[in-house]
Order: structure tokens, then C-alpha cells, then sequence
């Protein structure tokens, strides 16, 4: 193993002054990160040497400690694992999908990832996303892919009033700040 | 798949460019299903260009073999550099030797100021898009939508090698084969150097074989990309010209509102013709 002498620089790392407002925004840490298309007779296999069911039902997200597999269409999952198992998970799904007809690409740092929580974190988010983000139709547990004011996102409710984003990077500093201007009004 | 370009694979089978979403229909009626993911936000991209360009990058490099014999032009490998995984593409849009350093995003930053530190002995420098755009021109690099519009074809701009002459069918065959397409009179690619090396034209300029016809005169092509070089310590400019390449050799005449300036129809390829710099 080479090590690996370039540090990481994510493109929200030199924004600041996140916490202590109403809406605490949080960088989340590198994760590995795969987009996975397949057709169901895939499905068991990958979930099994993922680790983590793949969600069948549509718009969930399965989590187990490190990992988490996304639903985001009827043969489309992003998978989260440890920063640090990225080659490994990779060799480990390559085998489980061999010979089914697939698309699996490390996208780890195309996008990344950061968390908004507090009690008016729904509403925060309406500032720039029309998804009624009500526990009946968006309940704990459920992602999608949706807009942000004009940037796709990919969003996940992970517990009452904690919202995942997963933005594409070179958007990432223009929905943080968007986010950060909204919540002003709740300060 | 069947019919269709394949994506572009790694060895191990982990790196996509692109693979494609839609249901594909190939000319023997078989059908695939492909799937398209972008790439493009997952890497960064660095170039690095110049005569000293391998010894910058050398010591960086693990796992790849950079002589120009293991990794010539146009070749790609996968390694490390600063201990990252790259794709290294052996490109140049400067004619210059030249790498295209690809990392994942995240890395990009750091692996640029180890470039750039490890390039202060040879007096690295960053390089923009107007310097970027006077390097290629002296090479005869052409900006698609610059130096062409709509109406070019490969052949035209010089590279009508890059069209599989083998191939039973492809999109836009039929076009090419129009006799429109095929006509010599067609504007072809040239080089342009003014008779004298101060006067850098006016790109859009028009290009007229007989300064002393009456108004409105006869064109027989126009300016596309004209800069001084630093390289060539004159004028230099590109061209599409009437059956240019026959033309090669010819006097023309830029006709401006209080003088008209003669030009010499050269090749397109201004520096470094035989590509030694490029593949050195």
C-alpha cells in the first residue's frame, strides 16, 4: 500500500461559521461512494457482499454503521461505505455483480455530503427545495434525488430533524450558502 | 453490446467515463441496455506542459513508466502520484511534451502544489487560456467554433485521417460523401504569415487573391486565429481558404480600410512541424 502523501480538500472545507444557529449545518467526512445500476436479478447478490440490503421499495435508504445503500430508481442505488474500504468494497461488488449486466463507478469525490439539523431544518430546506418534507410523505428513512434552488440534490431524511444532502461539488459552497442564508431569518 | 462503442474501462473494471442510459438499437436490429454516469465532478484534471514536464512529474510518479518509449503521446496509464491514484494521459494541446494529470477531486489541490513545488527549479508557471491559445495556434491546434463553424468537416481541418475509411457505416457517412462535402474548392485549414512579421491581423478578416478587383471584391477565405508568437517572434495566424492547401506557397491579400496586407499560405503547423518537441 502507497501512502498517500496529498492531503483531501473538500470544497466546503474553507466555509465556516456553520454551528450555533437555529439550523446547525455539518460537513459530513469522506465516505466511499458507488453508482450502482442493475437489473433485479443483481439485487441479492450485491446487497449480500455489500453488507446492507439494497432498498427495494422506491425512495429508501438501508444504514448499517458505516454504510448505507440509497434508492434513487427502480435499478439505480448510491452506495455510502467507509472512506477506508473503498477498494475493498469495490473488489467485493465487482465479484458479486460479475456476469449480471451492470454499471458500478467509484464516484466518491464527485460529490459531497453535509447534514442539516435542528426543529426547522424542513423548513430551511423549503427555502430552496418544493418537496413537502411532512413526516407523511417524507418520513424518516426516505431519500430522493430533488432540486435546491437551482442545483440537484440528492436528500435523506436520516431522523426527525436531520436532513443528509449530497450535492455534486462544484455546487456543494452554492447550496451550503444558500442553506446559510435561509436560516438566517431563524437565528 | 453489439454495434454500439463500448465505455471507456479500466483494467479492473472500476473506472467508467461514461456508459449510456438509453435502450441502444444496433444496425443488425440486436438491442442493449446501457447505462450513462458522469464522471466529470469526480476528477480533477491538471495539465502540465513543457520541455521539462517528465522531470517535474518523475519523482511524484509511482507505478508508471513515463519514457517516451513505455508512454508515448496519446498513451494513458494508471498509477500513482503523491501516493493518489491518477489516470495519466500523455496529451498536449501546446505541442509541447505534456501530461494530464487525473485525481480524484478532493486531491487536486494538494497535488497541484506538489507539481508546483517540485517545478520551481524549472521555473514552473500557471498558464491561462490566452497563453493556452497562442500555444496551440503556432502548433495548428484548431478551436472547434473558432477556427471552424458548422459547416467544416474533418477533412477540411486537416484531419480527415481520423475517419475510419474501413467502416461499412457510421452517423453523418452520407453526409460526408455528398459531392458538396468533397468539392476541392472547399475552404480547407491553412496556415497564414504575413509578408511582414509586425502586423498581426484582425481575426475575421477576409482573404482575397487579387487586391485591385473593384468592390465588392471576390473572397477566398478568412482570418480565424491570428496572435503574435513568442516562439516564432512574428505574426502568425490560421485560416480557412478556398482550396487552401493547393493554395500553400500562394501570395493573398487582406484588404483594410487604408491598406491591404500580403500574406503567404503556409501548413497549418507553424512550430514544430515534425512534432519533435511534442514527442520528445
Amino acid at each position: 500500500m502507497v501512502e498517500i502523501l496529498a492531503k483531501r480538500q473538500g470544497p466546503l472545507d474553507h466555509l465556516a461559521g456553520a454551528r450555533g444557529a437555529a439550523v446547525e449545518l455539518s460537513v459530513a467526512p469522506p465516505r466511499a461512494k458507488f453508482a450502482l445500476r442493475c437489473r433485479a436479478d443483481a439485487v441479492a447478490a450485491t446487497g449480500r457482499a455489500f453488507g446492507i440490503v439494497l432498498p427495494h421499495e422506491a425512495c429508501r435508504a438501508t444504514v448499517m454503521e458505516d454504510g448505507a445503500a440509497l434508492w434513487l430508481g427502480p435499478d439505480e442505488w448510491l452506495l455510502f461505505a467507509a472512506e477506508g474500504d473503498a477498494d475493498a468494497t469495490a473488489g467485493q461488488l465487482a465479484t458479486a455483480l460479475g456476469g449480471t449486466h451492470h454499471s458500478l463507478v467509484d464516484v466518491s469525490h464527485r460529490s459531497c455530503g453535509f447534514t442539516v439539523h435542528g426543529e426547522l431544518a424542513a423548513t430551511v430546506i423549503n427555502h430552496g427545495c418544493p418537496l413537502d418534507l411532512s413526516h407523511a410523505s417524507f418520513a424518516v428513512g426516505m431519500c430522493t434525488r430533488t432540486v435546491f434552488d437551482k442545483a440537484e440534490i440528492i436528500l435523506w431524511r436520516v431522523d426527525k430533524h436531520t436532513y443528509h444532502v449530497e450535492i455534486e461539488r462544484s455546487y456543494a459552497p452554492y447550496v451550503w450558502n444558500m442553506l446559510v442564508e435561509a436560516r438566517e431569518e431563524f437565528a | 453490446m453489439k454495434g454500439v462503442g463500448s465505455p471507456e474501462l479500466s483494467p479492473d473494471g472500476r473506472w467508467v467515463a461514461y456508459t449510456v442510459t438509453t435502450r441502444v438499437e444496433a444496425t443488425n436490429g440486436e438491442t442493449s441496455e446501457v447505462w450513462l454516469t458522469s464522471t466529470t465532478e469526480q476528477w480533477a484534471v491538471i495539465a502540465v506542459q513543457g520541455p521539462n514536464a517528465r522531470k517535474v512529474i518523475e519523482p511524484l510518479v509511482s507505478g508508471i513508466d513515463l519514457s517516451s518509449s513505455a508512454m508515448p503521446h496519446m498513451s494513458m496509464r494508471e498509477g500513482r502520484i503523491c501516493g493518489v491514484p491518477t489516470r495519466l494521459f500523455r496529451v498536449s494541446f501546446t505541442g509541447e511534451l505534456g501530461y494530464e494529470i487525473n485525481v480524484p477531486a478532493d486531491y487536486g489541490r494538494a497535488v497541484w502544489e506538489a507539481v508546483y513545488a517540485a517545478g520551481s527549479a524549472s521555473g514552473i508557471v500557471p498558464y491561462g487560456t490566452e497563453a493556452m491559445h497562442v500555444l496551440r495556434a503556432e502548433k495548428g491546434y484548431i478551436i472547434v467554433g473558432q477556427d471552424t463553424d458548422g459547416t467544416a468537416t474533418p477533412d477540411d481541418v486537416g484531419l480527415g485521417w481520423t475517419i475510419g475509411k474501413t467502416k461499412t457505416d457510421f452517423i453523418g457517412r452520407r453526409s460526408l460523401a455528398l459531392p458538396a462535402m468533397t468539392a476541392p474548392s472547399r475552404k480547407q485549414l491553412v496556415g497564414l504569415l504575413t509578408v511582414n512579421s509586425d502586423i498581426v491581423l484582425e481575426e475575421g478578416a477576409q482573404l482575397v487573391a487579387d487586391p485591385r478587383q473593384p468592390v465588392p471584391m471576390s473572397s477566398v477565405g478568412h482570418v480565424t486565429s491570428s496572435y503574435w508568437s513568442p516562439a516564432l517572434q512574428r505574426s502568425i495566424a490560421l485560416g480557412m481558404v478556398k482550396a487552401g492547401r493547393r493554395r500553400v506557397g500562394e501570395t493573398l491579400h487582406v484588404p483594410m480600410p487604408n491598406k491591404t496586407i500580403a500574406v503567404n499560405v503556409v501548413p497549418s503547423q507553424l512550430y514544430d512541424p515534425a512534432g519533435v518537441r511534442l514527442n520528445g
